[in-house]
């Protein structure tokens, strides 16, 4: 096994010096600012926008709908639009655009427009969506099926049949830097987009619609970003096209940066769902079938929903169902939209699933461990989709290293001893929870196929190598992999290796940074372009102790090398995806979980005490820092499970800041104790699987697990607040 | 609004200015002074990315005014990186692997200097204390604090 360059992250150095340039630190003249009026109703007719006539507009640029050709978002669906023409569709939905020098003036502008609507009647709850859309089509933006087997005989033969409902909250990214990007137009005829950008890609393709059939040339360019989790994947559309416009229009460059609250208010988050399960089970606790109705709130626009509620029908659990079947609905209500955040479906099926298996542990009398040991998939099992694990499955180690770690079967007894016996007294219950979790890495189904990723690598004149990705550097460490891949690969420094700005004019489009594709699938591809140079430059010779020198030279004679691959998934792994069946994913991660909680008896505040974590990621290419990636999605999974709670009102969404949506600070972290398991994939780099969201999807029902040995009551809500707590006692 | 005259020193210099009393200090070190290692997070001194030292204490720039700020000492990131090297905590985050996408860091790094300034030595309990002001949404916190303990011994040593 190779070892791989000790070095630290590539950027650490300018991010501790605050020498990075995020895209508000960019020092562009003469610009704009721009800002957005938004709808103030859910649901209503644009009657009229009046701009003030005694307002001196000349300094002032505008854009309304009316002034857009192409007005729609390019992502799945062409529904949204850049601006709302005749109906609004949820709160926040914006209406105009509007620049100016400096934000007096913008400010001074905003107060001269009025904007009068007639109110239509909103679908704003999951009961309202639900029972709307049973009669009324157009309100369910995609409903699909996974089906094995046979769930009526199941019952048939079935001891018992449990059934239960759960429900899971939005989540909000929280990304540390709000959302901005800039455009700058050149020459008439170009624009360049900078900012915040996850996929300068899903960007580049909005705006080539948005400016289709014009001479206008779109490149991207994304600045290293401030956080993102899904948040800057496709919601950086629809600010660019904004600033796109306006600076078009002004011929200026453009800024538009949110503050804090603008953000929260009116960009995507996690779908909240709504989970009814009916289980069949045999007097052992084994599951032989499995009903589900999985419903996500989509919002008021498609976005990405089918995809995410694609992922969520395919990950239910890790368990053998032999007869099962999943009906998802993404539905459409008028409420801010929803889309990319870190898990994509699968924290709200995670949920579902293990809420099942307590529920089920509960009814039987068994243990939660009892049950998730009887039916835990084992290596050869087939998934519901028909796909055998029989590679790469490091799940029962994962289990054994945390049970082993954790001591949670003695624990397990013991808290629930010291809450029969103690907790009066000591004003608190205690709790240990479990869950067992899995990540299928890249897209889902067929998607890399159609993706046609490319990377390409360039050796230089002075015989360093330059990394060619649209792959972005977002906290997530890519930059550092895929330096580690190619310094281990030709035994070179990292001076030796550069990394090509991910700049749409200058990168191929190797695919969106998402969907913990960076590393297995493009970091698959640099390992297959360093060989590709390796092959020239040495001649299928294995002697890489003079690469540079032999590099320059091959440089002098042959003059440049550029390389490319293009990723196509191991022949066997085919997927219907009208039937949803065969590999719905080319490998899975996977981990093992257990939380130690207290629950405060006076305030039903809980607080994590301990957290024990084991994930099957594959080859580790960055061990540190994928220890690193473990602990930060543990603690935005605690934030999910316990306190990020978003109230909504008519629609809107009350809470826009830290103080009342309340993120995980240092006081909140536990003891967390991770492990890597490195179950090697492989087709990936050097064995390296998906892990970016593994990390975060099994924290809450572990959580929610430990709530029910403190409270020996079903979890049936995350985040899981006093209130709830508190309800829940009481019943 | 009327502009004021004020004198600031930052990172060791001496800057006259003019501005609207009103300017949060945020932005006279972002616009004005091009201290862009001043991240702006929320505007309202909840999540510590502006977080500047402003005569010994540490103060969210984004709730200061440069009124308030008239004739007083501000140290910013720009300032720990010297001619001798990095200083000793920003060495400790790289080491500890406390840094991803890097907003909060500088903000981390101010928190840490000032924490470290009255207590050489603190424990797990007093470094999560020391912090609390300063939101991080990748890391989960433990390497900071990790960081946190590595710097303090290698300034005591």
């Amino acid at each position: 096994m190779k070892k791989f360059n000790k070095e630290k992250r590539v950027d650490a150095h300018k991010k501790i010096a605050g020498e990075e340039k995020y895209v508000s630190d960019l020092n562009v003249s003469d610009k704009l600012i721009g800002a957005t009026i938004r709808s103030e109703y859910a649901h209503a007719k644009i009657e009229e926008i009046i701009f003030a006539q005694d307002f001196d507009w000349d300094d002032i640029v505008i854009m309304i709908a009316a002034d857009i050709k192409n007005n729609y978002v390019a992502m799945i669906e062409k529904d949204m639009p850049f601006l709302a023409k005749s109906i609004v569709n949820y709160i926040g939905e914006p209406i105009v655009l509007l620049a100016a020098k400096n934000r007096k003036k913008l400010d001074e502008a905003i107060n001269n427009i009025e904007i009068k609507y007639e109110t239509l009647e909103p679908v704003l709850t999951f009961d309202e969506a639900l029972s709307a859309a049973e009669n009324k089509d157009d309100l369910i933006f995609k409903q699909m099926q996974v089906k094995r087997g046979n769930f009526s005989t199941a019952v048939k033969r079935a001891n018992f049949i449990i059934e239960d409902m759960v429900e899971t909250s939005y989540q909000e990214q929280a990304y540390m830097e709000p959302q901005g990007v800039i455009a700058i137009p050149k020459n008439n005829d170009k624009i360049e987009i900078r900012g915040s950008i996850q996929c300068p890609y899903y960007v580049q393709n909005a705006m080539d619609q948005l400016f289709a059939d014009t001479d206008i040339k779109i490149n991207v360019n994304a600045n290293p970003l401030g956080g993102s989790f899904g948040g800057k994947e496709d919601f950086p559309s629809l600010i660019s096209g904004h600033a796109a416009l306006l600076a078009h229009k002004a011929q200026k460059p453009v800024e538009i940066i949110y503050d804090r609250k603008e953000d929260i208010k009116t960009t995507p988050k996690r779908h909240p769902s709504r989970s009814e399960f009916r289980v069949a089970v045999n007097e052992e606790g084994r599951i032989i079938g499995l009903e589900v109705k999985l419903s996500i709130n989509g919002g008021a626009y498609c976005t990405l929903s089918p995809v995410v509620l694609e992922r969520a029908v395919l990950t239910f659990g890790c368990y053998f169902i032999e007869n099962i079947c999943i009906d998802g609905y993404a539905l459409k209500t008028n409420t801010v939209p929803n889309a990319a955040f870190r898990g994509f479906g699968g924290p709200q099926a995670l949920f579902a699933a293990e809420m099942m298996i307590e529920k089920i542990a509960m009814e039987l009398n068994l243990t939660p461990l009892e049950v998730r040991q009887i039916n835990m998939l084992k290596f050869g099992d087939k998934l519901e989709t028909g796909q055998p694990v029989n590679y790469s499955f490091g799940l029962p180690e994962c289990l054994q290293n945390v049970l082993h770690k954790s001591n949670y079967i003695k624990k397990y007894k013991e808290f629930k001893k010291f809450n029969i016996e103690n907790s009066a007294e000591a004003g608190y219950l205690k709790g240990i929870g479990m869950s067992l979790a899995r990540h299928g890495g890249g897209f889902t189904g067929s998607g890399e196929n159609y993706m046609d990723t490319v990377a390409a690598m360039e050796l230089l004149q002075n015989g360093k190598l330059k990394i060619i990705t649209a792959q972005t550097e977002m906290g997530q460490g890519v930059d550092t992999a895929y330096k580690k891949i190619v310094s281990d690969f030709f035994e070179l420094p990292y001076s030796q290796i550069l990394i090509e700005n991910k700049d749409t004019s200058k990168v191929p489009n190797s695919g969106p940074t998402v969907a913990s594709r960076s590393t297995m699938v493009v970091g698959k591809l640099i390992v297959d372009n360093c060989e590709k140079i390796k092959n020239k430059v040495l001649e299928e010779q294995d002697d890489l102790s003079e690469f540079t020198k032999k590099a320059v030279d091959y440089y002098k004679t042959n003059g440049k090398l550029k390389v490319e691959s293009t990723y196509k998934h191991p022949d066997f792994v085919k997927y219907n995806e009208k039937e949803l069946t065969g590999y719905a994913y080319p490998v899975f991660s996977w981990s093992a979980n257990v939380a130690e909680i207290m629950l405060n008896l006076t305030t039903y505040e809980i607080e994590v005490t301990k957290y024990f974590t084991s994930q099957d990621i594959g080859r580790a290419i960055n061990p540190q820092q994928a220890v690193a990636q473990i602990e930060g999605g543990t603690v935005q999974g605690i934030g999910y499970a316990l306190f990020e709670n978003m109230y909504t009102q008519k629609g809107q969404i009350v809470n826009n800041g830290f103080i009342d949506y309340i993120i995980p600070s240092i006081m909140d972290v536990p003891e967390i104790e991770a492990d890597i398991v490195e179950e090697s994939y492989f087709y990936g780099p050097y064995g390296a699987k998906g892990m970016g969201e593994l990390v975060l999807v099994g924290v809450a029902p572990a959580i929610a697990s430990a709530l029910i040995n403190a409270t020996n009551k079903l979890t049936r809500k995350i985040p899981s607040t006093p209130e709830y707590i508190f309800k829940l006692l009481e019943e | 609004m009327q502009k004021i005259e004020i004198n600031l020193t930052v990172n060791q210099r001496s800057y006259e200015l003019k501005v609207k009393p009103n300017k949060r200090l945020l932005d006279v070190l972002r616009n004005d002074l091009n201290f862009t290692g001043v991240k702006e997070g929320c505007g309202i001194g909840e999540c510590g990315a502006c977080t500047v030292i402003m005569d010994g204490e540490i103060v969210n720039s984004c709730m200061v005014l440069a009124g308030q700020a008239r004739d007083s000492e501000i140290i910013t990131v720009e300032d720990l990186e010297s001619e001798n090297g990095l200083h000793p905590i920003q060495k400790a985050f790289i080491d500890a692997g406390a840094v991803q996408c890097g907003f909060c860091t500088p903000g981390m790094i101010l928190s840490t200097l000032n924490l470290l300034k009255e207590n050489s030595n603190p424990t797990r309990s007093e470094i999560k204390d020391g912090l609390e002001g300063n939101f991080c949404r990748c890391t989960g916190y433990k390497q900071i604090i990790d960081a946190v303990e590595l710097a303090a011994e290698m300034m005591r040593d």
